[in-house]
């Protein structure tokens, strides 16, 4: 890893980024001229801020590297919102002179009246993220236009759910088919799929952008990590793990870390992306416990016992030789518990302000990915054909029956026959086994599937 | 394990039934015949140790011809004008607490030290459900001793609630009252702190083992119960478990004992490793308060100090265990509520605010002992031996194993050493040459680090 940076170097930040890029250009084959195309594809908040440090970094190399973010055009910014990010903007005043000095802040004053309508691509521009109101971005340049925005990029990002991965990409496809250098795609998505035909197994979006487009997975990777969008734009320290081939990881995980965003790099794709999604899942039930035992800590040790020894069950399944829960996989465990997206999707259900009935796509939160993830785990463990031993009845059962914590939010969240109060319920039964004892089930019995991740038996260390 | 035995809308005799065979069937299993009471006793009165006597208190205490429930404290202890005043609102403020004082004619003595025309006692209050370390949670009434000897001396079960710092002064004092005992207590430890020992090697102290030192107990009938530790919390009802730890013969039997609607005991045979690793969370927890405060409840950065911290303490793991895994659940359990919420966070986070300072030593009124002090030094100080080297995985040399702790260092120098002030720790956390926690974690798994003589084994 590089040093770390000098105290008071003022210029050593920027020459050590113009240096990163152009290591990174010379990978990639530009030559004097050429510019590094970089496009985020979705402009959530995770995607949003991850251009938005990318152009911070890197934007003022403007012969270099052009940074760009598509998304879908027309989508109108409501009243309540703009009057809001009315206020942000006159609370904040680098960013009140800088839309003065660019003659781009009239039109919010118009809005804020209802005089004028602001759409989400326009307010982009200027670095207001729709989902993440409160944050200010630096100015982006935005695409509305698909084709336009990626027929020539280097370098995309995929910052869409998971579940408009598959169709985005496939019109991507179609735009990609004359393309001669094939380009790298960091997918920041984590929401999962289950496939029950032929086999049972996960689909990831890292597979159904490969599927869509045709690059060979050696050049997609996917990046995980705690990721409270707003909180890593405004410098908290952060650290994230980019996982995939050899051949681009590091040189990728160099280019992306900066002073308060470390990134580390791992070989194992699709475990970290799979386990990405499983968080989301036991992040719902979190905000739920929270939310009815009012922010209780002693609860949610139970709750995070508890759903931590499902999730290393899960991974037993999955992976030959999981990492151990303890590690990478705790860290954006334990903030997504505590915080994020999912989690508050959870308190809201159990606090009654939001229901199951407004679907999991929230205005001003994004995509609730937890909510899909539930349904897909569910029905892949539920398969009569992964049958696992369990440990009283000494019985075949589907791995599902010991994971009472993902059966419990299945019946709330997606057959929607009990009420956010079972969460409590699954977590107090007295007969429910020492968390401990399913871990050492895992770690005893043979549990890898490999088909469950598409793999075939020969390739299961690959 | 049990079925459930709280029915929705049970009748009070359907409960009594079933909570009255627990005691029948415990005090059988001590030998304990009709009109012979069972005798548990508390010692020492911080939170968790009055918490837990409450509670008994509270499940058993009405079978008044079968159990007798006892806490020892030391007498002398006064509360201060601004903690009596507190304690007036809190009284105020609860009709039930209120209510129950004017019955018992116990209440006019708070309106006096109110006015400061009177100082009250620790002891005092406690009779009347009031722990100094928790004023804001009353207790039920309960049966205080403030003489050790009376306390003790017949007691079946005694519950050590004191800091480990005082374990084995409390103990010897107790054995001196044992000398001539017939029947051989059972004793469950609540303490959380540990001493390292560098003579002959290097290996660690549990308070377990300090009260079988001083007793002459043996370890079969000493038992460690850890778990999250929110006294007030669980007093309230919040939903908490526990492990307790010991020797097959009593440890079912109390787990069973101990069990409530809200508060789950489930049992395991590794007392050592459960209770040195309860002590080892502290440490961690004096740390995640400093990040929180010094960050603002930064999430992301909680997490990544998580990230670090656990795969530090799992380092460790495999160096006091042959089968760390094991410990996964527990483990994290219970370092995330640590982490989260507890007295060694809280105390981490003044620190960094400025509001307290290392000078003002580890005890700190109304809140008791913070353990994770003394457990920094004794962790370091076993871990930097260079008799327990390890290779560095990139140095391609020998180096004791706090080398490779990098958070344990710094707090060692925050708190012990006192050479740096609290804001350092973030530098643990921001140098961009540490180690991937994954690297530490894989390195502990790929080597044979178990070093069994640290918990003093064979």
């Amino acid at each position: 890893m590089v040093g770390s940076y000098a105290n008071g170097g003022g210029a050593a930040p920027a020459a050590v980024a113009a240096e990163k890029l152009d290591e990174l250009r010379l990978l990639l084959g530009k030559s004097d001229g050429d510019t590094l195309r970089v496009v985020g594809v979705g402009a959530g908040a995770w995607g949003s801020v991850f251009c938005a440090l990318l152009q911070d970094a890197y934007g003022r190399h403007r012969d270099r590297v052009q940074v760009r973010v598509w998304r879908r055009a027309g989508r109108a910014v409501d009243r309540a919102d703009a009057e809001r990010l009315f206020e942000v903007i006159n609370s904040r005043e680098d960013v009140l002179r800088r839309l003065i000095r660019r003659c781009a802040y009239l039109k919010y004053v118009e809005a804020r009246l209802g005089d004028r309508t602001l759409h989400a691509d326009e307010i982009l521009r200027d670095g207001f993220c729709l989902n993440m109101l409160d944050t200010p971005l630096c100015p982006l340049k935005v695409v509305t236009n698909l084709q336009e925005a990626v027929w020539d990029a280097d370098i995309v990002i995929n910052g869409l759910p998971s579940t408009e991965t598959r169709e985005v990409f496939g019109e991507i496809g179609r735009y990609w088919k004359e393309r001669i250098s094939q380009p790298l795609i960091i997918s920041l998505a984590k929401g999962i799929e289950a496939s029950l035909d032929p086999v049972p197994r996960i689909i990831t979006p890292t597979q159904m952008i490969s599927n869509a487009t045709g690059v060979p997975l050696e050049n997609i990777l996917y990046l995980g990590g705690p990721n409270i969008a707003s909180e890593i734009y405004n410098k908290e320290y952060a650290n994230a793990r980019i996982c995939g081939a050899d051949k681009w990881r590091k040189h990728l995980a160099n280019f992306l870390r900066q002073p308060h965003f470390i990134v580390w790099d791992n070989s194992d794709l699709i475990t970290h992306e799979v386990m990405g999604g499983l968080k989301n899942v036991y992040a719902i039930g979190a905000g739920m416990v929270a939310a009815l035992t009012n922010e209780s800590a002693t609860s949610k040790s139970v709750y995070f016992s508890l759903c931590t020894s499902e999730m290393i069950y899960i991974t037993h399944l999955l992976a030959p030789e999981p990492e151990k829960l303890a590690g990478p996989l705790l860290a954006d465990t334990y903030v997504t518990l505590l915080k994020g997206r999912n989690a508050w999707y959870g308190q809201k259900l159990a606090k009654g302000e939001l229901t199951l009935e407004m679907g999991d796509s929230i205005k001003g939160k994004g995509t609730i990915q937890g909510v899909s993830a539930v349904n897909a785990f569910y029905e892949l463990l539920s398969q009569g054909s992964l049958s696992v031993m369990h440990p009283e009845t000494k019985k075949a059962v589907a791995p599902v029956e010991l994971c009472p914590i993902l059966k419990t939010l299945y019946k709330i969240l997606i057959k929607r026959e009990l009420t956010t109060n079972s969460i409590l319920q699954a977590i107090r039964d007295e007969s429910m086994y020492d968390p401990r004892e399913r871990i050492e089930m895992a770690q005893r019995q043979s549990l890898y599937r490999p088909s469950l991740l598409g793999l075939p038996k020969a390739d299961a260390k690959a | 394990m049990v079925g459930s035995v709280h029915v929705n809308g049970s009748v009070h005799g359907g409960n009594g039934t079933a909570t009255e065979e627990r005691l029948d069937e415990l005090r059988r299993l001590l030998g304990k015949s009709e009109g012979d009471l069972l005798k548990i006793v508390s010692v020492g009165a911080g939170a968790w140790g009055s918490v837990f006597a409450a509670l008994l208190q509270d499940a058993y205490g009405h079978f008044r011809d079968k159990v007798q429930i006892r806490i020892w404290r030391r007498p002398g202890r006064t509360v201060d004008r601004s903690t009596a005043e507190h304690l007036f609102e809190v009284i105020n403020s609860r009709e039930d607490v209120l209510r129950r004082l004017i019955r018992r004619c116990a209440y006019l003595k708070y309106v006096e030290a109110r006015l400061g025309d009177r100082t009250l006692y620790a002891d005092e209050i406690l009779k009347d459900g009031f722990c100094l370390n928790m004023i804001e949670t009353p207790l039920c009434p309960l049966k205080v001793v403030t003489n050790l000897q009376e306390a003790v001396w017949d007691a079946d079960i005694v519950v050590n609630g004191v800091p480990s710092t005082e374990t084995r002064e409390v103990f010897d004092e107790i054995s001196e009252y044992w000398k001539e005992r017939i029947s051989v207590p059972v004793i469950i430890s609540l303490a959380k702190g540990i001493e390292a020992s560098l003579d002959p090697i290097p290996r660690i102290i549990t308070p377990t083992q300090m009260i079988s030192s001083a007793t002459g107990v043996p370890t079969e009938n000493i038992l460690y119960l850890g778990g999250p530790n929110i006294a007030s919390e669980i007093y309230n009802k919040e939903y908490a478990n526990a492990r307790i730890c010991g020797s097959n013969k009593w440890r079912k039997p109390l787990a069973k004992f101990l069990r409530q609607p809200h508060f789950i005991v489930w049992d395991n045979s590794d007392l050592v490793t459960h209770e040195v690793m309860g002590g080892l969370k502290n440490v961690y927890a004096i740390g995640a308060g400093m990040v929180a405060a010094l960050t603002n409840e930064s999430a992301t950065s909680k997490s990544v100090y998580f990230a670090h911290c656990t795969s530090e303490m799992i380092f460790i793991t495999h160096l006091l265990t042959e089968q760390p895994e094991k410990l996964a659940g527990p483990l994290l359990a219970d370092t995330y509520v640590t982490l989260l919420k507890g007295r060694n966070a809280w105390y981490g986070q003044m620190l960094a605010k400025g509001e307290l300072s290392p000078d003002m030593g580890d005890s700190i009124k109304g809140k008791g002992m913070i353990q994770g002090i003394s457990a920094v030094g004794a962790f370091f100080e076993l871990l930097s031996q260079p008799s327990l080297s390890v290779q560095h995985p990139e140095e391609n040399k020998q180096v004791a194993p706090a080398e490779l702790c990098p958070i344990l260092k710094r707090l060692y120098r925050i708190l012990i050493k006192r050479e740096l002030p609290a804001r350092d720790i973030l530098q643990a956390l921001r140098d961009e040459t540490m180690n991937d926690p994954r690297e530490r974690i894989e390195m502990a798994q790929s080597h044979a680090f178990y070093r069994p003589s640290l918990l003093g084994k064979p």
